[in-house]
């Protein structure tokens, strides 16, 4: 509640707050003490009428002459706080009195009326009691003085701290009116006006404020200039960059498409003519020519593979792509249908999980399976019954992976597994041309996700990869 | 042996009947009077202390009581109000002769007038009196009547060659020399020092009367007889104590003697003359 209240009002507020304890203090303290004095006054006067009345009523009492008395008594109440008084002698019967009818009665208990309290002084001499003399005074003298003090107090006090709270209100006012221009010009610098001043002058803290504050600013706007000029420095420096290599890569995809195109049309004619030796000149080979043929094609064969391969990994890079849904289960099913077909005899054991759905191009999400499963088949080429999942992670959906029970690799050779033309196993145990996991590490980049392995040689290996989940 | 029993039942029925007839009973206070000398405040330092004693020794509540004057006092005299007093010697007459009071003992010194000035005033003698204005006290007593006497005798006309300017009290008479309204101040000589002590002044005497007896201490015939003797032992019996003595001083005089009557012939004499 406190907060949302202005500097300046929060400032009027503590101010008045403070104010108004010390009024309060002082003003209690004040009228505590006033109270007091005036009580120890009063009780002083009343001391000195009683005095006084009880000297005189020594006389009377000593000469038994009351008349001259009742002058005194008359003009006592008439002209003091005194309401009524009596004088007994020493059988306690009143011989002198403010009300004439009471004259000769006993005095008797005498019980305080409001505002009034009685006084009583036993007169007495050496031989013994003279006579009681008792006054009532009222308090309506204390009351009343003591009224008017606070009245005039609090009147004072109030007075006080509306001028104090308006004082309070103006001094806030002046210090948040320049806090205000500093805040509005802090306002105006975040969204991205440089030439924003507060042209605050004095020399107390605000006023070194914002100059300071001013300072910062020249010093921000020079700032953001060079920055300014530096991007675009920099913006002319990439984009001449980016021109050249843009120019750069198409001369080297054009030059890697010829080379691998190039390579193509020589490599056909070897297969070709390999073939075409073997079929019509293969009576004349001896054993040893004809195994040497069948070397030279194995040898133009894989070679047409590795382009393959390269033209592939070469164009992940730069296919735009195309996102879609994309059921990773189905397409699981397809290629392990197509490793089936080209294995028929391998005895395995398949689980695909359910739920596969990611949200990928699905040209690139296939090469990615291919690759997977196709790895996962061939490293389990030596298993009585090969074993192969492939699913996503329980808690984490978006993780991925294909598990099997082949050969594994090595923990130590995990940081080569995704580097193209790396290869953990021999050529001859197991063929390939060493980019799959590569191509496959580039698919999930490109897809914004991340590719991991887990294994141990000779106990299979997992696979992790994350994709966005469709939904 | 029966008449005997009878005669003294008879006397114990007379005797009750006679205390029953005694104006007095032993719950009632006797109210002891004092002329008015001083003011009631004053007198009352002084009598007060002899009311309390008399009381210890009659064994019976005294109560000291005065007068705002003379002539109020002497009302109450001839009114028979005081149960026994301390009187002037000008109302020995009045309360002795007149009323029926019983004498019983007076003060031992006789009471004479004296003329005081302040003592560093210029006047010497009665002779510097001349043309002077003196302060008096109330002329109900012997004192004016000695002085103006005295002055007589000494060749100042009293009313020719000085003035008198009567007072309530003596003390008044004092004060009127103090603030310059008066030359000289007619007093008994028993209340100068009393004045002195209390304004803290000297004053000097430039002359003095003759003697008359002083105060007397005056009974009413209702107090038996054995109180009255109370009273007078223990009155006489002051001088010799020191708690006595202070009472005495109080009241400026030595002690008190037995009263003979025709030692106030002269006094009657007095208010005989004053009369005429």
């Amino acid at each position: 509640m406190l907060s949302r209240l202005s500097l300046k009002y929060r400032i009027a507020l503590i101010i008045f707050i403070l104010e108004a304890m010390m009024m309060s203090v002082v003003l209690w303290q004040t009228l505590g003490q006033s109270y007091d004095e005036s009580e120890d006054l009063i009780a002083n006067h009343e001391e000195a009428i009683l005095q006084l009345v009880s000297g005189i009523s020594r006389s009377s009492l000593i000469t038994e002459e009351y008349a001259e008395l009742q002058p005194y008594i008359t003009h006592l109440i008439a002209n003091s706080e005194a309401t009524r008084l009596y004088l007994a002698d020493s059988d306690r019967t009143i011989v002198a009195s403010s009300l004439t009818t009471d004259l000769g009665q006993t005095l008797t208990d005498l019980n305080n009326r409001e505002q009034h309290q009685w006084k009583i002084r036993e007169i007495n001499n050496a031989s013994g009691l003279l006579g009681i003399l008792a006054i009532e005074f009222s308090d309506r003298k204390l009351t009343s003085a003591y009224t008017e003090a606070r009245d005039l107090g609090v009147t004072i006090a109030l007075l006080g701290m509306i001028i104090i709270a308006s004082v309070g209100i103006l001094v806030g006012f002046l210090l948040t009116r320049r806090l205000e221009i500093i805040t509005q010009t802090a306002k105006r610098l975040s969204k991205g006006d440089f030439s924003a001043r507060t042209q605050i002058q004095g020399q107390d803290e605000l006023g070194t404020l914002a100059r300071t504050f001013d300072e910062m600013t020249v010093n921000l706007q020079e700032a953001n200039n060079q920055i300014q000029q530096l991007n675009k420095d920099l913006e002319m420096r990439v984009h001449e960059r980016t021109a050249e290599l843009r120019s750069v890569n198409q001369e080297l995809e054009s030059f890697a498409y010829s080379v691998s195109h190039d390579l193509r049309t020589p490599l056909r004619a070897i297969d070709g003519y390999s073939h075409a030796l073997g079929e019509d000149y293969g009576d004349r080979l001896d054993k040893e020519g004809k195994e040497y043929l069948d070397r030279v094609r194995k040898g133009a064969q894989r070679m047409g593979i590795l382009i393959d391969d390269l033209l592939q990994l070469s164009r992940i890079n730069r296919v735009e792509l195309e996102k879609k849904e994309v059921d990773l289960r189905i397409v699981a099913e397809e290629v392990i249908e197509e490793l089936k077909a080209g294995d028929p005899n391998k005895k395995v054991d398949i689980k695909i999980g359910h739920d596969l759905k990611v949200f990928g191009d699905p040209q690139l999400l296939r090469v990615l399976m291919d690759n997977l499963l196709g790895n996962a088949w061939k490293f389990t080429g030596r298993e009585s019954v090969a074993s192969m999942i492939f699913d996503h992670d329980t808690k984490n959906p978006n993780v991925f992976y294909v598990r099997d029970n082949g050969v594994g690799f090595s923990k130590s050779n995990e940081n080569k597994l995704f580097g193209a033309f790396e290869r953990l196993h021999n050529i001859s145990e197991f063929p390939g041309s060493g980019v799959g996991l590569a191509t496959v590490k580039r698919i999930v980049n490109r897809h914004g996700g991340e590719v991991w392995a887990e294994a141990q040689e000779g106990e299979g290996a997992t696979f992790f990869f994350t994709l966005t989940p469709k939904n | 042996m029966k008449y005997l029993k009878l005669s003294v039942l008879i006397s114990m029925v007379i005797a009750s009947l006679l205390m029953a007839g005694t104006p007095f009973s032993s719950d009632k206070s006797y109210l002891f009077g004092v002329f008015p000398y001083l003011s009631p405040v004053r007198m009352d330092e002084i009598y007060s202390p002899i009311s309390q004693d008399l009381s210890k020794n009659l064994r019976h509540k005294v109560k000291f009581r005065t007068s705002s004057n003379l002539a109020r006092f002497r009302e109450k005299l001839m009114s028979e109000y005081y149960d026994f007093a301390i009187i002037q010697p000008v109302f020995y007459p009045l309360a002795v002769d007149q009323v029926g009071y019983i004498p019983l003992i007076r003060m031992e010194e006789p009471v004479f007038s004296v003329i005081m000035v302040l003592d560093n005033s210029p006047i010497q003698s009665v002779q510097d009196l001349r043309g002077k204005k003196i302060a008096t006290p109330p002329v109900f007593g012997p004192i004016v009547s000695l002085a103006k006497r005295s002055l007589t005798e000494q060749g100042v006309s009293p009313d020719v060659d000085v003035s008198f300017e009567t007072n309530k009290t003596v003390g008044a008479c004092f004060q009127k020399i103090l603030v310059g309204q008066a030359d000289a101040c007619v007093a008994p000589n028993f209340a100068v020092k009393t004045f002195e002590k209390s304004m803290g002044v000297k004053f000097r005497t430039i002359m003095r009367s003759e003697g008359v007896p002083n105060q007397s201490l005056v009974v009413h015939p209702r107090v038996p007889g054995h109180v009255r003797n109370q009273i007078r032992q223990t009155v006489m019996s002051w001088r010799y104590s020191e708690q006595g003595q202070k009472l005495l001083d109080n009241m400026n005089t030595q002690g008190f003697v037995e009263i003979k009557d025709s030692e106030y012939d002269i006094v009657r004499s007095f208010v005989r003359e004053m009369n005429k």
